[in-house]
């Protein structure tokens, strides 16, 4: 469907300008001289995004944007004006709009500015059709994402769900492990079962013991009665263990014989007890490098890895963050907490240019305390954490090969040696067991000079 | 869960942007913060023992009154901090040192902006570590 605009202007010229360069780009524009007449129309017939005049007689921009933020909550905006001051721009991104550009603009800029409005609008739309078709009235969420990496782990969810294998979730902390988790055990057959969630990391090893298998009475001291574990609480449905790369080698073999024979034995306890469980497991380590080191059992790990699902980081799918941002304002709402609908796109600038180590959870986190302290219906840049504003973050992945060239190691230690005498060079030379000259010749090779 | 972060120090040298967003960062993901000072020293060699407790001496006293400074910031906010110095081959005392407790969630490096140069021993540490190594720098007005 054509993407509607309107555009708001006392000045015909710009009106015209405007139009010509939008048209060619296959919008469907509707252009007035008048905010009332503009807000008629946007009510009849609807608009993805405004571009208004801001010193217009009548009713200025700022308070037409105003009351297009009220009626029409989704609507992006763009200000221009031929008035620029930094003032009404840091106002006009404060209350909401999109862009605010100064006169005179070139249609290289107007083209790039709308494009990225209404990409944000799309976002907003798409997060917001996901809250009310997916996610309202759900036991479980959803997936949010549009991204390919995002796609292909809902298209393998898709595949595997109906199937009864157990699947091995990777990926860092805060990517949506237990997410994708529910997600599998929503579509598969056992959806009706129970989804019980365990944390392999968390707890001593007894413990693991006691909550995954259970006990029998007299098991042990204060075990007063039988009680049944997560294993057969979870019969009929989904376990999910999360963190299995932490859990202790002697669970390890519990749980294997569990896959093995679909039975358990409780502790204390000697009659084994048939369950029917589908195990999806977590975790955020390299579990084929623990298996192969001895840490991790290599039989469980071909048990629990019938199917791997990766879930990216949040910086590997930066296109996806507007949509979840907007999804997690739309979750705020609808849970009773603040009416905040919008985000500036300078705010959304500094959140798609962010690392994220701590991934979506981190970006809940951050959008949870901006909407709480935020005094509109917009997140702006003050309402964000200051170091997103005033740091930059570089992550460092682990290189393919992280052996060192000869050089490498030569220029690491004469750098090492340089430092420890303190950059006496006569010294240097004589722990290297090499002349002066030849120490000098190799820092000016390596820039330690 | 996010549970703890590890800020790496060298030789002394804090960098006060990367103290700063492991703290706003240990805030909002309700983490840990571990404070690392590693410090170069050979033990092999003709140095006397004798002037080399010395310098331990020093040093130590030196890094606590930094990392307490440090960590006071933290606390205040509510934020659980452990602090540790090591001395010695930087590179082999953050490997044991990690290889001795759970898995760190991020490591920040805390003595500059950037990463140092590639001959540098986190470059060759950085390949080992089993999470992300992040580095904080102060972003330059545009």
């Amino acid at each position: 469907m054509e993407q509607q605009i309107v555009i708001v202007d006392d000045d015909p010229v710009t009106i015209k300008r405007l139009r010509r360069v939008l048209e060619k780009c296959g919008y469907r524009v509707a252009a007035f001289t008048s905010c009332q007449r503009a807000l008629d129309h946007i009510a009849k017939a609807g608009a993805d995004l405004v571009i208004s005049d801001v010193k217009m007689p009548v009713m200025d921009g700022m308070e037409f944007m105003n009351r297009i933020r009220s009626r029409f909550a989704n609507v992006e905006i763009i200000l221009i004006t031929g008035y620029a001051s930094l003032d009404g721009a840091v106002e006009a991104t404060k209350e909401g709009a999109f862009y605010y550009l100064a006169k005179p603009f070139s249609p290289g800029q107007i083209r790039a500015l709308v494009a990225k409005a209404l990409e944000m609008h799309s976002s907003r739309l798409e997060a917001l059709r996901m809250a009310n078709t997916k996610g309202e009235g759900m036991e479980f969420p959803v997936i949010i994402g549009k991204s390919p990496l995002i796609r292909q782990v809902e298209a393998t969810i898709a595949q595997i769900a109906p199937t009864d294998c157990n699947v091995l979730i990777t990926g860092d902390s805060g990517t949506g492990k237990e997410l994708v988790a529910k997600a599998i055990h929503a579509a598969s057959h056992r959806a009706k079962g129970p989804f019980v969630a365990f944390n392999c990391g968390a707890l001593s090893e007894s413990l693991i013991d006691n909550e995954l298998f259970g006990h029998e009475k007299g098991a042990y001291t204060g075990a007063d009665e039988n009680c049944a574990g997560l294993l057969e609480e979870a019969d009929g449905g989904t376990i999910f263990l999360d963190e299995i790369g932490e859990m202790p080698p002697s669970m390890q073999v519990k749980l294997l014989r569990v896959l093995q024979e679909k039975e358990l034995i409780r502790v204390g306890g000697r009659k084994p007890i048939r369950i029917d469980v589908r195990v999806v497991s977590a975790t955020a380590k390299d579990l084929k490098v623990a298996a192969a080191e001895g840490t991790f059992r290599k039989d469980l790990f071909y048990r629990v890895n019938v199917v791997n699902i990766h879930l990216p980081n949040l910086c590997e799918r930066k296109e996806d963050i507007p949509l979840l941002a907007y999804h997690i304002l739309n979750d705020l709402r609808r849970r009773g907490g603040r009416e905040v609908d919008a985000i500036s796109q300078k705010a959304m600038d500094l959140l798609t240019n962010y690392a994220f180590p701590g991934n979506v959870r981190e970006l809940e986190n951050i959008l949870l305390r901006a909407a709480a302290i935020c005094k509109g219906r917009t997140i702006g840049v003050g309402d964000l954490p200051s170091d997103l504003v005033e740091l930059e973050l570089h992550a460092y992945k682990r290189p393919e090969n992280s052996l060192m060239t000869l050089s490498e190691l030569e220029q690491d230690y004469i750098a090492h040696v340089l430092k420890l005498t303190g950059g006496v060079r006569t010294k240097a030379a004589r722990i290297l067991g090499i002349d002066r000259a030849s120490l000098w010749r190799k820092m000016k090779k390596y820039g330690l000079t | 869960m996010f549970r703890n972060i590890l800020l790496v120090f060298e030789n002394e040298t804090i960098c006060s942007e990367a103290v700063t967003y492991a703290r706003e960062f240990a805030i909002r993901m309700d983490c840990q913060v571990t404070f690392l000072m590693l410090v170069a020293m050979a033990f092999a060699g003709r140095t006397l023992l004798g002037s080399q407790r010395n310098a331990l001496h020093k040093i130590e006293s030196r890094v606590a009154k930094q990392l307490s400074t440090c960590s006071e910031n933290f606390i205040q906010e509510g934020i659980e901090v452990t602090s540790a110095l090591r001395v010695g081959d930087p590179a082999q005392e953050m490997l044991k040192f990690l290889a001795d407790r759970p898995p760190f969630h991020a490591v920040v490096w805390g003595s500059s902006q950037e990463l140092p140069g590639k001959g540098h021993w986190i470059n060759r540490v950085t390949g080992t570590l089993e999470c992300p190594l992040l580095t904080v720098s102060r972003k330059t007005a545009s």
